[in-house]
């Protein structure tokens, strides 16, 4: 009986450790976002390269204003992405 | 592996006065850490409220202990739990205190409160670990491991988390100083 009252205290204790340890990092799902605007970054760079290199493109203001579109959107998102985590981290919602 | 010169050490330093002046000690290195911190950090953090929570522990053991030795005293299976449920009530206390200071003030845990954490859980391992073994075999073969860790995370824990506090609060100066550096040029 007092050891059955002595382990659910313990498992108390594990679970209030496990609820601070869980207020402690990122949660998965900004990592994955984090990675989706990596990959971008790096599209666009890339497409960056091609627009510099290969100067006989059909449609090349078409292409470059394209371009500059992308970027403004992925910038857009960027800055997006960053506010609301800010917000998730002030107001610390449980995901 | 021989045990018994520990055994016996520790044997002679659980005596009431050195468990005093232990306590004392620990508790005035305690409060002056939080007054120091209150003085260092103008902004409330997860460290500062580690800290706040530690002192506040401590106070509580010193509070605790004196009734707990006399209750213990008498050698029945019920005191004995009153004594090692006293302890892990107490450290479930001060996790529920820096849950909810986190959730109130919307924090993130810090190295300092994760230190504090993993303190608290491994203490309250420790009890219960020695509890059952008295309340089943008897064996005390945790009895030397039990008193000894106890012995040390008490008095360790405050020095460490001291430290931590402190290599933070320069990261942080370092950084900020290094943002106002860029921003000049």
């Amino acid at each position: 009986m007092l050891i059955a009252i002595t382990l659910m205290m313990f498992a108390v204790v594990i679970y209030l450790a496990r609820q601070l340890l869980k207020l402690r990092g990122e949660p998965q799902i900004y990592a994955e976002v984090a990675q989706e605007l990596h990959l971008r970054a790096h599209e666009l760079l890339v497409r960056k390269d091609k627009l510099e290199t290969n100067l006989q493109m059909v449609d090349l203001d078409y292409e470059k204003d394209k371009w500059k579109n992308d970027l403004a959107q992925y910038m857009d998102d960027f800055e997006h992405e960053a506010l609301q985590r800010r917000r998730a981290h002030l107001s610390n919602k449980p995901k | 592996m021989d045990l018994s010169v520990l055994n016996e050490w520790l044997v002679a330093f659980n005596n009431k006065a050195t468990m005093n002046t232990l306590n004392n000690a620990v508790s005035l290195f305690c409060s002056l850490l939080l007054i120091l911190v209150l003085f260092t950090d103008k902004k409330f953090n997860s460290s500062s409220i580690g800290i706040l929570v530690l002192c506040l522990g401590v106070g509580l053991e010193s509070i605790a202990l004196p009734n707990l030795v006399q209750i213990a005293s008498t050698e029945a299976l019920l005191n004995y739990f009153v004594w090692y449920g006293g302890w892990i009530g107490l450290k479930i206390i001060c996790l529920l205190l820096l849950l909810k200071f986190h959730r109130f003030y919307q924090l993130r845990v810090s190295d300092v409160s994760l230190t504090l954490v993993w303190y608290y859980v491994f203490s309250a391992f420790v009890q219960a670990i020695d509890f059952i073994d008295r309340a089943t075999f008897d064996s005390g073969v945790f009895a030397t491991f039990y008193q000894l860790s106890t012995l040390l995370l008490g008095v360790l824990v405050a020095p460490v988390v001291g430290i931590m506090f402190f290599r933070e609060y320069y990261q942080r100066r370092r950084q900020l100083k290094l943002q106002e550096v860029r921003a000049i040029c």
